[in-house]
């Protein structure tokens, strides 16, 4: 049993108990004392030990806590990995040239260290998190101060070696954030690489979109390897390859100048106009059919942001201000009804 | 798993800076090219130096279009990137293009990685100043003409004088994607400095104005264009308020004349680096 397992069970032992309080209070099912005392007490014995496993959340107030202690963490691993980069920056003038060295390569190794020592001191890996963010923010400045310090011509392939780092670290110790930071860094090398197919300039990448959808299929392709051990990171994966896929789309909808496509710019527009309106359509559909619903809302948000942004481009020069906004809120009503019906078509399909 | 996980991380940290420590190793292994540079084209870097960042950078300076408003603003300092050498260097060229098109086919171009051929103090330099020189001569005939008040002539003389006497002597007058032809070619390791570079291609005058002549322009930019100055060379610098002093435009020869002469060299990889600094005497 793995972590997330250990959560979905004490999850389904605290639904359990205020179902059965429910059942009790309307008389339709009422446990004798000594039942309710057998099963009271196996369920507690049950979430102490999942608690002393795993530490998992055993009740609604812990869970709160726990996604306020993630933030919290994230944000403290944001500071603190700035404090290092202006620390850097701050000393970097006043020490010789080998001392900046040995202190660029020293900080990522401690740190990583430190990701070792944190998780062998608090298992829920809040602070192991946050060391681990360091790490990497450590090695991003490492290579980016080398590349300074030497006058190095600047090269796509860092982005490669710092997402391999946070994969790796990713992986041993089942931090998500660094999966993200990992994530983020590979679609840097891949839509920068995808760009030099062309033959231009590595780091001119951000000017064609379509760097970034090629990048995003290849990142949204990844959710589909097996996790066994860490069933949550194939989220993470579906949702930022499709993220970059629909925010490039959006972008080339709106602006076809900056396509690699050699036509009409209107002609651009258009096609990807209508491949925005059919992947997020198709992306609803491939959330609904695998209950991902991550992915049904990221395709119901971008399809809805579409057919404002083609509202925008039809209605809003002519058409009175309250008019417009009164269209944008039927169609949100009518977006609702759409998505109820098919809600209720898969409770219908379920089992 | 763990340890291995670890011990793979720490592996990959190591790795890759034995690779790039290996590589300024390697590229300072051989000497590309040796000059001896001033102020004037080493100026330091802005950012540097204040009190959120200590370090020191010089800038490779080779921006020459400084006065827009005389013949000089009309000076192309890549007047010899042509059509033949932007093709060599990637871009397309299709003479099917309209005036209309041209600013859409050439700009959606995107950058090519190249070199660059840096010249110090030569025939580009020669010619610029006489440009300069010739500018400065007709600004008497302007005030007789009426076409300039005498504000203005002096504040064109002003800055062609700074030009001329502190602006910098470097310009990039080659470019391609063989570094080791370029060397050929230019084989004054003294006069020419060959950097890693990028290279754009853009038209003006056929989107905006159809009617009129367009013109396609290409533009190389320094991939390398700041240089750290190591610590221990700092010294001259130290104890100087970045805004009162080497922020500054260079010195020109009535004000003491550049500050400082930096011994500039480039290795196998094309990558610059700085071997000295020493001060100028006070002319």
């Amino acid at each position: 049993m793995n972590k997330n397992e250990a959560q979905e069970r004490a999850d389904r032992i605290r639904a359990f108990r205020e179902e059965l309080a429910q059942a009790e209070t309307e008389k339709i099912l009422v446990l004798t004392p000594d039942q309710g005392a057998q099963l009271t007490s196996y369920h507690n014995r049950l979430l102490d030990k999942l608690a002393g496993d795993f530490d998992v959340d055993t009740s609604g107030e812990q869970k709160q806590l726990s996604m306020g202690m993630r933030i919290i963490s994230f944000l403290g691993a944001a500071a603190i990995s700035a404090a290092v980069f202006f620390f850097f920056y701050r000393f970097w003038g006043v020490i010789s040239t080998p001392m900046q060295v040995a202190l660029l390569v020293a900080a990522p190794v401690l740190a990583t260290l430190g990701i070792e020592f944190a998780k062998r001191r608090e298992r829920t890996l809040y602070f192991a998190a946050i060391v681990g963010l360091v790490a990497f923010a450590c090695f991003v400045l490492n290579l980016s101060m080398l590349g300074q310090i030497f006058n190095i011509t600047p090269s796509q392939n860092a982005f490669l070696v710092w997402s391999a780092f946070a994969f790796i670290l990713a992986y041993t110790y089942g931090i998500r954030i660094l999966q993200v930071a990992g994530i983020l860094s590979l679609l840097g090398w891949l839509a920068a690489t995808v760009g030099t197919w062309k033959g231009c300039y590595w780091l001119s990448f951000g000017e064609r979109p379509e760097n970034f959808i090629i990048a995003g299929l290849a990142i949204f392709g990844l959710s589909f390897i097996k996790h066994k051990k860490h069933e949550d990171f194939p989220r993470y994966y579906r949702v930022f390859g499709l993220l970059v896929v629909f925010i490039a789309v959006l972008i080339l909808a709106n602006w076809g100048r900056i396509s690699y496509l050699p036509f009409n710019i209107k002609a651009i527009e258009y096609s990807y106009q209508v491949i925005g309106f059919a992947a997020s359509g198709l992306t609803i559909w491939i959330g609904i059919r695998n209950h991902w619903p991550g992915t049904v809302n990221l395709g119901s948000t971008f399809f809805t942001i579409f057919l404002y942004t083609k509202f925008y481009d039809w209605w809003w020069t002519w058409m009175p201000k309250y008019l417009f906004f009164l269209v944008l809120g039927l169609v949100a009503v009518l977006l609702l009804f759409i998505l109820k019906r098919l809600r209720a078509t898969s409770r219908e399909v379920a089992p | 798993m763990k340890q291995r996980g670890l011990l793979t991380a720490l592996g990959l940290l190591l790795l890759v800076n034995v690779v790039v420590l290996g590589g300024v190793s390697y590229n300072r292994s051989g000497e590309d090219a040796v000059m001896t540079l001033t102020e004037r084209e080493l100026p330091v870097a802005s950012g540097y130096a204040y009190q959120e960042n200590s370090g020191l950078s010089l800038r490779i300076n080779t921006y020459h279009s400084f006065y827009w408003t005389g013949k000089a603003g009309n000076y192309d300092e890549f007047g010899w990137l042509d059509s033949k050498k932007l093709e060599s260097l990637g871009f397309s060229f299709d003479p099917r293009v309209t005036s209309g098109e041209k600013n859409d086919y050439y700009d959606r171009q995107l950058p090519r990685q190249t070199f660059a051929v840096v010249e110090f103090d030569d025939a580009a330099w020669t010619a610029w100043k006489k440009i300069l020189e010739d500018e400065l001569a007709s600004l008497g005939q302007e005030g007789q003409d009426g076409k300039k008040t005498d504000k203005e002539r002096e504040s064109a003389r002003h800055g062609i004088e700074r030009e001329l006497k502190a602006g910098s002597r470097l310009f990039i007058v080659d470019a391609g994607k063989d570094p080791a032809l370029l060397r050929q070619q230019h084989t004054d390791r003294s006069r020419y400095l060959i950097l890693p570079a990028t290279a754009r291609v853009s038209s003006w005058g056929g989107y905006a104005y159809p009617e009129a002549k367009s013109s396609i322009r290409g533009h190389i930019s320094l991939l390398i264009d700041e240089i750290n100055v190591p610590r221990h060379l700092h010294t001259l610098f130290d104890g100087r308020q970045p805004q009162k002093g080497f922020n500054k435009y260079p010195p020109i020869t009535s004000e003491g004349g550049p500050r400082y002469e930096v011994s500039l060299r480039s290795g196998k990889r094309y990558e610059p680096w700085i071997e000295n600094i020493e001060r100028r005497q006070v002319q």
